[in-house]
């Protein structure tokens, strides 16, 4: 049963603003929530924010297929190698920092929390590039072909 | 974006408040409100809608000079 919408088209625009805001609030909340478990809270159970990356991950997997196969990148940021290359670098370094402050609360070993942190950073940015390189082949491989698209025929 | 004024007089001329139009459209008055203000951009649908209410064309209730645009 397809139920009536009560809401004028002013109205749906606002309930998706407010959506759009509740979703990120979620995302970066859960991201936050994710990192700090595993920064300050994990000690040795690695498995502390799994419930959280069981959402986060499929949902994150979501939105970036959903964007790519409407032909969208990002608002601001372009899909070239040069930005491609910096989001990348950025979310190692994130990505280490959180990795590596762990193993120097658990251990102790400021050598050990250094080398989790350039193993995590390198791995992290070469992984992140890649995928980024990748999704954005794929992006530019859709534009090409919507923007080539014989009219009256749409998607 | 400037405030709608040509729906007020046209609403006049036909003695209608803002909820009435709203009704005649079926949408909500605050959109009829948020409209009038230059709160909000309707869509061509919306636009139609109201013109059809109003008794008059696109270009008397919505078309903007260049200068009233901004």
């Amino acid at each position: 049963m397809k139920l009536k919408n009560n809401l004028d088209e002013m109205q749906e625009q606002k309930l998706k603003q407010i959506e759009h805001t509740g979703f990120w609030l979620f995302f970066w909340g859960i991201f936050l929530a994710m990192m700090i478990q595993i920064a300050f809270f994990s000690g040795k159970n690695i498995w502390l924010a799994a419930g959280e990356f069981a959402v986060f991950l499929p949902v994150s997997v979501w939105v970036a297929v959903q964007c790519l196969r409407n032909g969208i990148w990002d608002r601001r940021l372009k899909s070239d190698p040069k930005t491609n290359l910096l989001v990348s670098l950025i979310g190692g370094l994130i990505a280490g920092v959180f990795c590596a402050i762990p193993v120097y609360r658990n251990f102790g070993s400021l050598p050990g929390a250094l080398a989790t942190f350039v193993f995590t950073f390198i791995f992290t940015a070469v992984v992140c590039f890649a995928t980024l390189s990748l999704s954005a082949s794929f992006y530019k491989k859709k534009v090409r072909a919507m923007e080539t698209e014989p009219e009256g025929e749409e998607a | 974006m400037a405030k709608n004024l040509k729906i007020k007089a046209a609403r006049a001329e036909k003695d209608m408040t803002q909820g009435a139009l709203a009704e005649a459209v079926g949408i909500s008055r605050q959109t009829v409100n948020a409209i009038e203000k230059g709160e909000y951009n309707p869509t061509i649908r919306l636009c139609r809608a109201i013109c059809r209410a109003l008794g008059k064309t696109l270009d008397e209730l919505f078309w903007e000079d260049e200068e009233d645009e901004a």
